[in-house]
């Protein structure tokens, strides 16, 4: 099926597709998702539009790994992810990432800056006198100053929290980015900074992402394929 | 994108003259500049746009206007409203222009109203509060009301907040909030939270309402393309002041603050070019000019806050102010003022 | 005192600061020097700031009340068990008379105390724990566990409580650790409740979602992020627990059904009930331990209540 020299799909749906039960004694079988198939490939953003209620979310859940579907095979690199086990099991997981919309919510709020860093910093084993450096380094990747650190997330700007969540999620090295709305809840200024941020990440690293918005302009601006997702189905646009 | 609106051309009354307001809190870190130094006139059957970034202060404004601020807050300057300083009114007489003369349009719809109430009592609840009249008269009434905002068939009214979507329970809350006809509409962000095409649908209602009802609406957004397509005239705020105000489509075309500037390039149309540096915080602004640090053509001068100054129209523009039809008091405000040393 | 801040007691110290601070910030605008101009938005406060006064009153009787049982022996007038002439009114060689068997009812509370204490703690230490493991796991697991956990709490929630404990009590060698340890087990149940829609709420929240997708195991995300959480309800349940483990402590005392063998609040009432206190008028004899039994219920709930009221006011500003 693929040509020769086409680059190899990252994270690949085949077929998904989701069913939810409804109703107390009577179950109504709801279709959310009807067969659908994508495929992200390095270095490329792949953008998802529709409206609110289409199953943009469900879907970008079901890619990242967090639901599963009905029927139908999300494969990372070529391997279907649910028997994955042991080392396989971690590489998926750390190289797919996901980001949300809500920036307040995305940060434990009962946890400082610095700790959430450090949290991820311990799940890689790095060693602790390299946490220092690692931290600022990161941090300036992400164009915040280490003043912010010893805050709560609570006591930080939503662009800011959002510049937090991208430095947790960069630490790890992931290949690809699950990005669900990832600024609509911020200002257009922010949102301009976030959005170039990605767009030099993905620049630097050959990150591949998964842009769920609705607003158009932000997938034009950042998207190299759109589809729009309605009534359960893709549509290629 | 948006519908297009062209100011008003008949004369026009000042209704709201807001004077050297400032709003602070105090805080254990310090006292939090929340507001300094407004001052802006709403002129009858106008919308008059407040456009700025999360945490500017624009929401503090709406709050202080109708007095709903809470008890910490410390208020300064004056907002006069027919003849009536707002500031100085006792609760009893603020609660009476509440709701009656000057409403208020929330974010978040869906939260805004009761979910154990239906949506033609919701309605038509102002009239019994306000007017004291009939259950049954005020239900009629809000029918009318909510039909012209689009709301009917299906038993629509007689449903829940919790079964309507977000956009209907938008416009469920414009016929609230218009029922009892106010002279001034104070929309805080109304398309928040709602689909690309149901706040267009929402920003039409809205502006609909000053043909309608005859009021004026002081729209607080983010959005600076909404606003310039919805409103008459556009104040923008940064950090507490506002930094430039003037017709709308002058603002937007022609920009004269740096700060406006920038907001303008951020723009998807103008390729998102992100503001260096980030928004100060309230409790140590920036001294002088507060836009200073993150300004690209920063002088010497701008360690020295600037005055609002008002700013010569140019020759192209001059005519349309013009046929605009201004009395003497109306030109001076129409003027374009920004607070900036360089221009 | 830092500790008693974070704890609550002083509620809104932010408050009380920005009281001091709100005079020097209130300012007259230079620009428009009439009356309009000038602050209105001032309202009264009381004193100095608001600390949550029933807070502290119930944290002081509290202390009082511990220290009563750590240091008993120090405190007590004599020994409990030690025979003096019998129904002494209150006097100056005992201050609060004696009993039928001559014990100094004065050294009998203070060493009542401590069983009272024990037991409350023990029981609401031992329920709370239960309760919130059971919460958590059933809240973040959701599915068959949550289903299989919240059917055994549905079971332990349809026994009789106090009528099991009185039975076992007395099949059991009663003594107050056995009660302390029944209450515990089963009392869990409508924290794990509280606990368990708490956490369900919680893992919904992105941040939970965003540790799941980075590969942080479950027992991370439970006790890292979730817990912290969730920790502001578990006080005050925790609190009230302790309030009605010792209610039901006493109880089960006065029925007769406690452990002869120690001073405690409860057994001191049985005793005044079954060998005519209450008929010939000793009032000495039981409405210290009644009272006794009711000011320290009183100070652990009025900690309680300055907590959870703590909690609204977080909530309210976040």
């Amino acid at each position: 099926m693929r040509q020769a020299g086409e680059m190899l799909a990252l994270l690949n749906a085949e077929g998904i597709s989701l069913e939810h039960e409804q109703g107390l004694i009577f179950k109504k079988r709801r279709s959310i998702l009807k067969d659908i198939s994508m495929e992200l490939v390095e270095g490329e953003t792949l953008g998802l539009m529709g409206v609110s209620g289409s199953g943009k979310t469900t879907l970008a859940k079901i890619m990242a790994g967090l639901e599963h579907p009905s029927s139908g095979i999300v494969s990372f690199q070529g391997k279907d992810i649910r028997p994955l086990s042991g080392k396989e099991y971690l590489d998926f997981r750390r190289s797919v990432q996901m980001i949300f919309q809500d920036p307040e919510g995305s940060l434990n709020p009962r946890k400082s800056i610095e700790g959430s860093i450090h949290e991820v910093l311990g799940l890689l084993r790095i060693p602790k006198r390299h946490w220092r450096a690692r931290t600022s380094d990161i941090l300036n990747t992400v164009g915040l100053s280490e003043e912010l650190l010893c805050r709560c997330p609570g006591q930080v700007s939503g662009g800011q929290n959002q510049r937090i969540v991208l430095a947790r999620v960069l630490l790890l090295n992931p290949k690809v980015m699950i990005l669900d709305e990832p600024t609509s809840a911020l200002d257009l200024s922010v949102q301009a900074y976030i959005l170039t941020l990605l767009k030099k990440l993905q620049k630097e690293r050959g990150l591949s992402y998964l842009l769920i918005s609705h607003q158009a302009d932000v997938v034009r601006f950042m998207a190299h394929e759109v589809y729009v997702l309605g009534e359960g189905r893709l549509k290629r646009v | 994108m948006y519908p297009g609106i062209s100011p008003e051309k008949h004369q026009q009354r000042r209704i709201l003259k807001v004077e050297g307001l400032s709003v602070s809190f105090p805080t254990t870190l310090g006292s939090v500049m929340a507001a300094q130094d407004i001052s802006f006139d709403l002129w009858e059957k106008e919308i008059l746009a407040l456009v700025g970034e999360t945490g500017c202060g624009k929401s503090v404004l709406a709050s202080a206007i109708l007095r709903l601020l809470p008890g910490n807050a410390v208020v300064s300057g004056s907002v006069v409203f027919g003849d009536r300083d707002l500031l100085c009114l006792s609760e009893k007489d603020i609660s009476r222009i509440r709701g009656s003369q000057i409403s208020m349009v929330f974010q978040n719809p869906t939260l805004a109203h009761n979910p154990l109430i239906r949506m033609e009592d919701q309605i038509a609840e102002p009239l019994c509060v306000h007017r004291g009249r009939s259950k049954k008269s005020s239900r009629k009434l809000a029918e009318k009301v909510a039909i012209s905002f689009g709301l009917e068939g299906g038993g629509i009214l007689k449903m829940y907040p919790f079964e309507l979507s977000g956009g209907m329970n938008q416009r469920a809350m414009i016929s609230t909030s218009v029922i009892l006809s106010p002279r001034i509409i104070i929309a805080d962000e109304p398309t928040k939270g709602l689909d690309d095409a149901l706040a267009r649908q929402a920003i039409r209602e809205l502006s609909s309402i000053k043909e309608q009802w005859g009021a004026s609406l002081l729209l607080i957004t983010h959005d600076l393309s909404m606003a310039s397509a919805v409103s008459d005239r556009m104040a923008v705020m940064y950090c507490g002041q506002i930094v430039e105000i003037g017709l709308s489509s002058e603002v937007f075309e022609n920009p004269l603050h740096p700060y406006s500037r920038a907001l303008k390039g951020c723009l998807p149309e103008n390729g998102y070019n992100p503001i260096p540096g980030s928004s100060p915080s309230l409790i140590q602004p920036p001294s002088g000019c507060r836009y200073h640090p993150r300004c690209s053509q920063m002088t010497a001068l701008c360690k020295e806050a600037p005055p609002m100054m008002a700013v010569a129209k140019s020759s192209s523009n001059s005519k349309k102010i013009g046929m605009s039809g201004c009395s003497d008091d109306r030109h001076e405000s129409c003027g374009r003022q920004v607070r900036c040393w360089r221009c | 005192m830092a500790g008693l801040q974070e704890l609550g007691f002083f509620n809104s110290a932010r408050s009380s600061g920005q009281q001091a601070t709100k005079r020097e910030a209130g300012t007259v605008n230079p620009g428009t020097g009439d009356a309009a101009s000038m602050n209105r938005h001032e309202r009264g406060h009381f004193g100095p700031g608001s600390f949550s006064f029933p807070g502290f009153l119930g944290l002081m009787l509290f202390l009082s009340f511990l220290l009563m049982a750590s240091f008993s022996f120090a405190i007590a007038p004599c020994d409990p068990w030690v025979r003096f002439q019998p129904f002494l009114p209150p006097g100056w060689g005992h201050f609060l008379g004696t009993n039928d068997l001559g014990n100094d009812i004065l050294s009998e509370l203070i060493y009542g105390s401590k069983v009272s204490l024990i037991v409350g703690f023990g029981a609401a230490l031992l329920s709370t724990f239960l309760g919130t493991l059971i919460g958590l796991l059933s809240g973040y697991y959701k599915g068959l566990v949550d289903e299989i956990l919240m059917g055994i709490t549905d079971i332990f929630l349809m026994i009789p409580q106090i009528p099991l404990i009185i039975v076992l009590a007395a099949f059991l060698k009663p003594s107050f650790w056995m009660v302390a340890l029944l209450l515990g087990c089963l009392w869990w149940t409508s924290t794990a409740r509280v606990i368990r829609s708490k956490t369900l709420q919680i893992r919904e929240m992105s941040f939970i979602e965003g540790s799941r997708s980075m590969g942080f195991s479950d027992l991370h995300i439970i006790f890292s992020d979730v817990l912290p959480n969730i920790f502001y309800v578990i006080l005050p349940k925790f609190l009230l627990a302790v309030a009605s483990a010792m209610i039901a402590e006493a109880s089960i005392s006065f029925l007769g059904l406690g452990d002869a063998s120690m001073k405690s609040w409860g057994m001191m009432i049985n005793f005044a009930f079954t060998r005519g206190g209450f008929i010939n008028g000793y009032w000495w004899w039981y409405l210290p331990p009644g009272l006794c039994i009711s000011l320290s219920v009183l100070s652990v709930i009025l900690m309680g209540f300055a907590l959870e009221e703590r909690d609204l006011e977080t909530e309210r500003i976040e």
